[in-house]
Parts: C-alpha cells; structure tokens; sequence
C-alpha cells in the first residue's frame, strides 16, 4: 500500500473502525514512515480540537421525551371525528338544521296565506266584487 | 469478536420487539424507542438546521409522526433509517420555510424609515447561520474556530463531519442518516478532514467555499 492509499485511511485507523488486518499493516507502515506518521498527528491534533456533543443533561433528554409522550397522549384522549361519543351531538345538528328548514317553509306558507288573504280584503273593501253594481250598470246600458 | 455479534442480534431483536408493541399502540414501549434514538434524530435534525431549538422541536415532531405511522413501517427494514428520513424531510421542509422567511423578513419599524420614507423595508437575512459554538461542550476558542471552519465546508462534507466527529456516530449510521453509501461518506470525510488538516496545521481559517 502506498502512502496516498494509507493516508485515505489514517482516520478510519485512528477512530478504530479499520479491520484488524489493515489496521496491522498501518501500524507497521507507521513505523517505517515519517511522513505517514506527520499525517497521523496532524489528525491527532484536529480530534483534540473538536468539540464535545451539544450539552444535554440526561435531565434534558428526560424531559425531551416526556414531551413527545405527553403530545402523544394528549392526541390519543382527543375525540377521533369517528367515534360513537359525536352521535349526540351529530343527532342534535340534524335536527336543528332539518328543524330550521322545516320552520323555514311552514313560516314561508304561512306568510303566503296572511298575504292571499289580504289582497282578498282589499278587494272587497274596494266593493268590485258586489253584485247590484253590476246589475246597476247593465240597467243604465 | 462473535460476543459483540450476539449482543448486536440481542439488540435487534429488542428493538422488534419495542416496534412491535409500539405498533400496537403501547407508548412505554415507545418510550423506550426514544431513548434508544433519541439522540441521533437530535444530531441529523441538527446537522441540517444548524440550530438547537428547531433541531429539537422538528426531532420530537419526527417522533410523533413516526408513532403515528408506524403501522406503514415494514419490520424487515432499519427503524433508524425510516425515522431518520421523516426527520429530514421535515427539516428539509423547516428549511424550505425558514429561507423564505429570512429572506423576506418585513419590518414595520417606522422608526428606521428610509430617506424616501417607505414605511415597509424588506430585509435580507443570514441565510448561512450556523449553531452558536458556545452550545457545543468545549468552548476553547480553538475548537470554536474549528466549528467554524466546519461550518464553511461543502454541504455533505460539512453534514458527514459532524456527524461522524461531533455527534459521535458510526460510519454505518453515518450513511443511513445521510441516505447515502458509506463508501461516498468515506470520501466525503477524507475530503473534509484534507481541508481541516490544513487549518488546523496553519492556524488559519479557510477561503469561503
């Protein structure tokens, strides 16, 4: 292996997920070259620069999934639109939308009637409808 | 060696058997699917968001979406791919918001009005705000300058290093959270690592990229 095949895997032997085999054949390769070995450490220094995980304290992580179980619990107390339980109150909707079309109509005759009913009034008090007047008119003709 | 073999079956097995009852509707079993995951969705929300806050809020809506479906999920396949995947779409999706919000941010400040008093004054964002350094556990300014230098990497380059070195993943995880070969992880790392080498070497930061 040449040195640009093993400086490809310098960082796979340094975080230890090299098969043993090829991690054998870098150590000894290590040993016999200076500038594999300066690859090696400059790596070295940039794992001891990186920072550690983002702060979270098993308190943290506690209350991280509380809250996912909380949110799944309150989802599964909720009413599902399907259930049984909306009947009474899908029933009573019916009625009151079925009601309000029913009173709807029935007011709409009956308003129809009062206004038949008073045309006919007005007719009569005009005294267009009486009889003799027409007898009269024959006469005079 | 083969002992490391049987306890990772051992924990296969466990984790079917947590899906299983978590399918069913049992939310301590869940519960414990969290834990076990909990960590790593944080990291790949983070890794794409670059912010502690939504990374938490998108991870636990992620979780909620998953229990929620988890009667589509097919036992044969890797719970943590799957659920990485929600994760990223949904991050994907903040993103997608997040970008037009900050590049159109209006601001009704008539305090600020401008010389030709326009009352409304579009402002344009930082779209490539990274997560403050101080969040992280070392705060030496040496490893603040390195966060920052791994910010300024390309894209996957950048996604592959934190999860690999800061968020402590496997190269096998590594792949799955990224929807990609580990092979193609690989090669990202060594690219990275080839630009930070040299950082880290010269003391300097990084041209923009």
């Amino acid at each position: 292996m040449k040195c640009d095949e093993i400086k490809e895997q310098l960082w796979l032997y340094q975080t230890g997920e090299l098969e043993s085999s090829s991690a054998d054949f870098i150590r000894v390769h290590l040993k016999e070259c200076g500038k594999c070995r300066m690859e090696l450490a400059l790596l070295e220094k940039f794992f001891q620069r990186l920072p550690g995980k983002p702060k979270f304290s098993e308190s943290d992580w506690d209350r991280y999934t509380a809250r996912i179980l909380n949110r799944l619990e309150e989802r599964r107390s909720a009413v599902p639109l399907g259930s049984w339980r909306w009947a009474p109150a899908f029933a009573l909707g019916l009625v009151l939308v079925f009601g309000g079309i029913f009173y709807r109509i029935h007011d709409r005759q009956k308003s129809d009637h009062k206004e038949i009913i008073a045309r006919l009034d007005v007719l009569e008090n005009l005294d267009l409808l009486e009889r003799d007047d027409f007898e009269e008119l024959a006469k005079a003709q | 060696m083969q002992e490391e073999k049987r306890s990772l079956e051992e924990r296969h097995r466990a984790i079917a058997a947590l899906i299983r009852s978590s399918q069913e509707g049992d939310l301590q079993a869940f519960g414990e699917l969290i834990v076990l995951y909990r960590e790593k969705a944080y990291g790949v929300a983070l890794s794409l968001l670059n912010n502690h806050h939504d990374a938490e809020d998108i991870s636990q809506e992620a979780f909620i979406k998953a229990f929620e479906n988890l009667k589509s999920f097919e036992p044969s396949g890797s719970f943590g791919a799957w659920l990485f995947k929600i994760v990223s779409n949904l991050a994907k999706n903040k993103l997608r918001w997040r970008r037009i919000r900050e590049r159109f941010t209006i601001s009704l400040d008539d305090s600020k009005e401008d010389d030709e008093g326009d009352l409304l004054k579009l402002q344009v964002a930082d779209p490539d705000k990274k997560v403050e350094p101080a969040f992280y556990a070392d705060q030496s300014s040496e490893s603040s300058m390195l966060m920052e230098s791994i910010g300024k990497l390309p894209e996957r380059q950048r996604r592959a290093v934190e999860l690999k070195f800061v968020q402590g993943c496997k190269l096998s995880e590594v792949a799955e959270m990224m929807e990609i070969a580990e092979g193609t992880v690989k090669s990202h790392i060594f690219r990275a690592l080839e630009t930070l080498k040299n950082i880290v070497d010269s003391g300097d930061e990084p041209n923009e990229m």
